[in-house]
């Protein structure tokens, strides 16, 4: 057990504008745990829960502990508060039992098995315990250029649970905006974080991003990310974890300076999930219009740019 | 194993039969289908049928004849490629039912001049899909 400063640690919860629902399911708690946590002044806890916290809060565990008090065994004067009533983080879907019709019921599950495995051949990223996460990248992006990111979590059909998603951008990307708004952007590693809860099925997040200003052609940028399954083992982001820095639009995927009509109608599938996720796409819709582009040396900008016979907007 | 409960089975097994057979391709592609209400005179109608659920855009296409001009559209058009006489326009918010393209030509058309088609990413991972407007 160690003991920690609650009011230090209610202080930096709030600095990093995180919610008490946030820390609680990084910790794996209760939110009344997290609330007992800061009121009372200096609460004994486990040490895994205390390493946890620091997780949580991105900071060292010497940050919010209290000092000398520091390993403390159980005792009689030092109520523990941390209670470990388990977080209700896996609720199991009820299942409805029909014991009248077994066979109708297992006939129709393998009817949609059947018809879903024959129909469904869209690559789909592997599901380990239960989830899988695919991230969907542009491959070439300008330096200082705004761009797009997609993550695809599926799970289990009849899976409820609570995740965090965390994802670690290439050095010196910043972040800008996500959908749905991301909990943690801490700037300094890089890292953004969404909690969750996942009912089976597909989830989708997006976050826009600014490639480094200083980046010259040829540079790569590595994305990496995990997803935080409650208590199980973390599951790796798999997919488009590289780009490269070129000079074209990253809507622009085979890099011919214009974008064409398989290049817009993927962007619009991608998103299409997301109709308030904003990735500058009238830009994209006028760089299809105009057949063509320009990216303006000074101002880093992409200018349509209409060749011979090629008019876009008219009339 | 009662006679209804049998009857149960050979249904399912039917329509897993019928599954397996119907190639994937023509359930995905079916999701938009356009034809030309009229191909002739210098207004022309081209209806659109989206079933659900639909996808997020459509592009239509259509070749201009030789000689002739787009002298205004609903929706407005919105990409002009003279160098291949075509038009397109990019519908976005699409809902379930019909959607109508109308074209006013600087000249009557007549029958057979008339050609186009309409894509859209396919929901099934096969990328771009095209289908010739009837």
């Amino acid at each position: 057990m160690v003991r920690i400063n609650g009011a230090r640690v209610k202080e930096i919860r709030e600095q990093q504008g995180l919610t008490q629902l946030y820390v609680a399911t990084v910790v794996e708690v209760t939110t009344d745990t997290i609330s007992r946590w800061e009121n009372r002044r200096y609460p004994s806890i486990k040490r895994e829960n205390a390493e946890k916290l620091a997780q949580a809060l991105t900071v060292e565990l010497a940050d919010f502990l209290d000092g000398a008090e520091e390993d403390l065994p159980p005792s009689e004067n030092v109520a523990p508060v941390d209670i470990l009533e388990p977080p209700p983080l896996e609720l199991s879907a009820p299942v409805r039992h029909h014991p009248r019709w077994p066979l109708l019921f297992t006939g129709a599950v393998v009817l949609l098995l059947a018809v879903f495995l024959f129909f469904d051949h869209s690559p789909r990223a592997p599901i380990v315990q239960g989830f899988a996460a695919e991230r969907f990248l542009p491959a070439q992006v300008a330096p200082g250029q705004l761009f797009p990111v997609l993550l695809q979590v599926t799970s289990d059909p009849g899976s409820d649970i609570s995740i965090i998603i965390s994802e670690t951008l290439p050095p010196d990307c910043i972040f800008n905006i996500s959908v749905p708004a991301a909990g943690v952007y801490n700037r300094k590693d890089g890292i953004i974080k969404w909690v969750a809860r996942q009912q089976g099925g597909l989830s989708t997040f997006a976050y826009l991003v600014q490639s480094p200003a200083e980046a010259v052609l040829g540079d790569q940028l590595v994305f990496s990310g995990r997803i935080l399954p409650g208590k199980a083992t973390p599951v790796t982001v798999v997919g488009g974890t590289r780009m490269t820095i070129g000079s074209v639009h990253w809507a622009d995927g085979n890099g011919d300076m214009r974008i064409d009509d398989e290049e817009i109608l993927k962007v619009y599938d991608l998103f299409s999930e997301l109709p308030d996720f904003d990735y500058h796409r009238d830009l994209v819709d006028d760089l299809w219009a105009a057949e063509g582009y320009r990216r303006d040396e000074q101002s880093g900008a992409f200018i349509p740019q209409d060749r011979p016979g090629v008019k876009g907007q008219m009339p | 194993m009662n006679t209804r409960i049998r009857h149960y089975w050979a249904g399912i097994s039917c329509l897993i039969l019928v599954g397996m057979l119907c190639p994937g391709s023509a359930l995905a592609e079916e999701g938009v289908h356009a034809w030309y209400l009229n191909r002739t005179g210098n207004k022309i109608r081209i209806a659109i049928d989206i079933k659900s659920p639909p996808p997020p855009v459509v592009i239509v296409m259509q070749k201009i004849p030789e000689g002739v001009t787009i002298v205004s559209s609903q929706p407005r058009l919105q990409k002009k490629d003279s160098e291949h006489g075509e038009v397109k326009w990019l519908l976005r918010n699409l809902k379930t039912g019909r959607t109508e393209v109308v074209i006013q030509m600087s000249r009557e058309v007549v029958a057979g001049e008339l050609s186009g088609d309409i894509r859209w990413q396919s929901s099934f991972g096969k990328g771009m899909v095209r289908q010739t407007i009837e």
